[in-house]
């Protein structure tokens, strides 16, 4: 027993010098140079100044975030609103039509996310198939709005994100005894009362877990919004990159990212907060 | 009263029920009896609407009740599985129905206390029902169902999932809370000696239909059909041809016996199949009277209350009689005997189409 113990002990040391060799000392370096400053020619000055926080605060800056947040935001809650239906079909299907379901969600899944947002982006270009078949169809429209529009970015990013959604939804509806649903029903229970006090509270740490894996990596995204909106508006995602890629301003882009990765941790301790007070 | 006309259940091609017609006395322990797949839980769960037939009607002291959603029926329904609500305590999950129907939260209490004193849970209030026995979860699911003060308590194989032990005190809590409550329980099972103890009478289903309404007296002593007469008790079969007033069985007849319905319609020389309960098999010494066969005994068992003798006829046929130990101890293996086929417990069915 004593002997199984230091064994596991002795396994639990690979994942965690693994973290703190790969994770939490490259963090501490952002953390570090997000307190220096820019040098003339895009190095990295060893002075201690909060001032690139004071300055992520600009309006200019605050206002990314926001799109960023919110795109994010909205990404979840389509993600949910159409991800949960789909879970629940998936659940209660039969077997065979089951696995078609989990293929066409994993398949897309597991293709590389450039080529698929590219394809996407050929698909609907200026002289693509699309603007094609719908000359053939003599369907009027303008052929400069089929792309590069708020439409595709929320289709690209919905269709990226909503497997993250459907995957913890469909185990836990998978597990769940839905005699339950039957035993609220001939207790009185309506149809909302059934969801609310029943099926919720159920899956409510599958739902959490899925709002979470889609919430936040959007909230980073910038890809998408780029290729299939056309790089008219910079999201979070860019401007951090573009920090250390364009602008060489590394102890600026330490900072903003600093300070996004405070942001999505204070949500994650809200919603683990809510979820306790639910219970 | 509980009525129950024509009902008629069809998944795709396959029937479920068809042409249910019963009605059910108010204050009455009635059971749905029959194998697996012979449509009781499915009638079970037409009365409670969670399915909906495909023709028929059912009424509840006059009133058509078969088109109201399962959440407006005054009946509630114990799950096989309990189907506890796993994120609430005992008590809320006792309370769920009363707190739907915006019962003042006093009274709530009041009744949930009531409820769970009744099938002695006391104390149970906050538990979880993953950290209780399967008989505490029966039970409450049991009081979940009894708080709600209904008019019906639909029970689906509720003892299924219990030991044997345990089994048989919940089957005498259960009987005695049903009376002492006065009220209506309707309850399904595959087991004839479970149907047997509990109910005023007993529904015998099979392949969708009811084979026969009757007391459990009534089902043991004068079964209507093959069926019920095999689905409960003991059984002894002969097999031969139907003869005018009797049977007969290579060249030896048993006469007086004509105490079966679907038999009169079919005349003499139909193949049919002369049935007795062992309890009611005679076995005397050599004067062979009629409706009388001699065989050899093979092997006596004591049960304790009762011993059983197994005879082999001189035409091959195994006969088993359950009868007194001390009538048994004058009986010896091996040694030749009579068997008594006495005309009122003896009942000819036909065998069926062959």
């Amino acid at each position: 027993m004593t002997q199984d113990k230091s064994a596991v002990r002795f396994l639990g040391w690979a994942p965690l010098t693994w973290y703190i060799v790969f994770l939490m000392f490259p963090l501490t370096i952002v953390a570090a140079t997000a307190f220096a400053t820019r040098g003339l020619y895009g190095g990295i000055e060893w002075s201690f100044t909060p001032a690139n926080f004071a300055r992520a605060f600009d309006p200019l800056y605050v206002s990314i975030l926001m799109r960023s947040f919110l795109l994010s935001l909205g990404t979840t809650f389509a993600c949910f609103l159409l991800g949960f239906p789909f879970a629940y079909s998936m659940a209660t299907a039969s077997e065979r039509m089951r696995n078609i379901l989990i293929m066409l969600i994993a398949i897309p899944f597991l293709t590389n996310l450039v080529i698929r947002i590219c394809a996407l982006k050929a698909f609907t270009s200026f002289d693509g198939p699309l603007a094609s078949l719908l000359t053939l169809l003599h369907v009027k429209f303008d052929p400069y709005a089929l792309s590069q529009n708020g439409p595709l970015v929320a289709f690209g990013m919905v269709s990226t994100y909503m497997p993250l959604m459907v995957f913890p939804l469909y185990a836990s509806l998978e597990r769940f005894d839905f005699t339950l649903v039957e035993a609220a029903e001939d207790l009185g229970a309506t149809f909302w009362q059934i969801a609310t006090r029943i099926v919720i509270p159920s899956l409510k740490g599958a739902m959490l877990s899925g709002l979470l894996l889609v919430f936040i990596p959007a909230m980073g995204e910038f890809l998408i919004p780029d290729l299939l909106g056309g790089a008219k508006v910079m999201l979070a995602g860019n401007l951090v990159s573009e920090q250390f890629l364009k602008a060489r301003d590394w102890p600026f882009g330490s900072a903003l990212s600093a300070l996004l990765m405070i942001l999505l941790s204070l949500v994650v301790i809200a919603i683990r907060r809510l979820e306790k007070r639910v219970q | 009263m509980l009525e129950i006309r024509s009902i008629q259940k069809t998944f795709g091609s396959q029937t479920a029920l068809d042409a249910i017609d019963l009605k059910i006395e108010e204050g009455e322990f009635f059971s749905l009896l029959g194998p697996s797949g012979c449509g009781k839980s499915t009638l079970l769960r037409l009365l409670a609407g969670l399915e909906s037939a495909t023709s028929g009607e059912i009424y509840w002291k006059g009133q058509r009740i078969d088109q109201l959603p399962a959440r407006l029926r005054p009946f509630n329904m114990v799950f096989q599985k309990y189907a506890l609500f796993p994120h609430l305590s005992v008590a809320e999950n006792v309370a769920f129905g009363l707190q739907l129907k915006k019962v003042a939260l006093a009274e709530i209490r009041s009744r949930v206390d009531e409820a769970l004193a009744l099938v002695n849970l006391q104390g149970f209030e906050d538990r979880k029902p993953e950290t209780l026995s399967g008989g505490q979860q029966q039970r409450v699911a049991l009081a979940r169902a009894l708080v709600n003060r209904p008019s019906i308590v639909l029970l689906d194989e509720p003892l299924g999932a219990l030991d044997q032990k345990l089994r048989e005190k919940m089957q005498a809590d259960l009987r005695l809370l049903q009376k002492r409550l006065g009220l209506t329980f309707i309850f399904v099972t595959h087991d004839q000696e479970e149907a047997m103890i509990l109910s005023d009478r007993i529904a015998v289903m099979n392949a969708g239909r009811l084979e026969q309404v009757a007391t459990p007296r009534e089902l043991f002593e004068n079964p209507s059909s093959l069926f019920s007469a095999r689905f409960i008790g003991g059984r002894n079969e002969l097999s031969g041809r139907a003869i005018a007033g009797g049977f007969e069985m290579a060249g030896r007849t048993l006469e007086g016996i004509s105490r079966c319905q679907e038999l009169s319609q079919r005349g003499a020389g139909a193949s049919v199949c002369a049935f007795v309960r062992p309890e009611m098999l005679r076995v005397s010494g050599m004067s062979e009277g009629a409706n009388a066969l001699s065989g050899r005994i093979v092997q006596i068992l004591f049960r304790g209350s009762k011993s059983e003798v197994m005879i082999e006829t001189a035409e091959g046929v195994s006969l088993r009689s359950m009868m007194d130990p001390s009538e048994a101890s004058s009986l010896r293996v091996g040694s030749e005997v009579a068997l008594q086929f006495a005309p009122h417990d003896t009942h000819l069915f036909w065998a069926g189409p062959q």
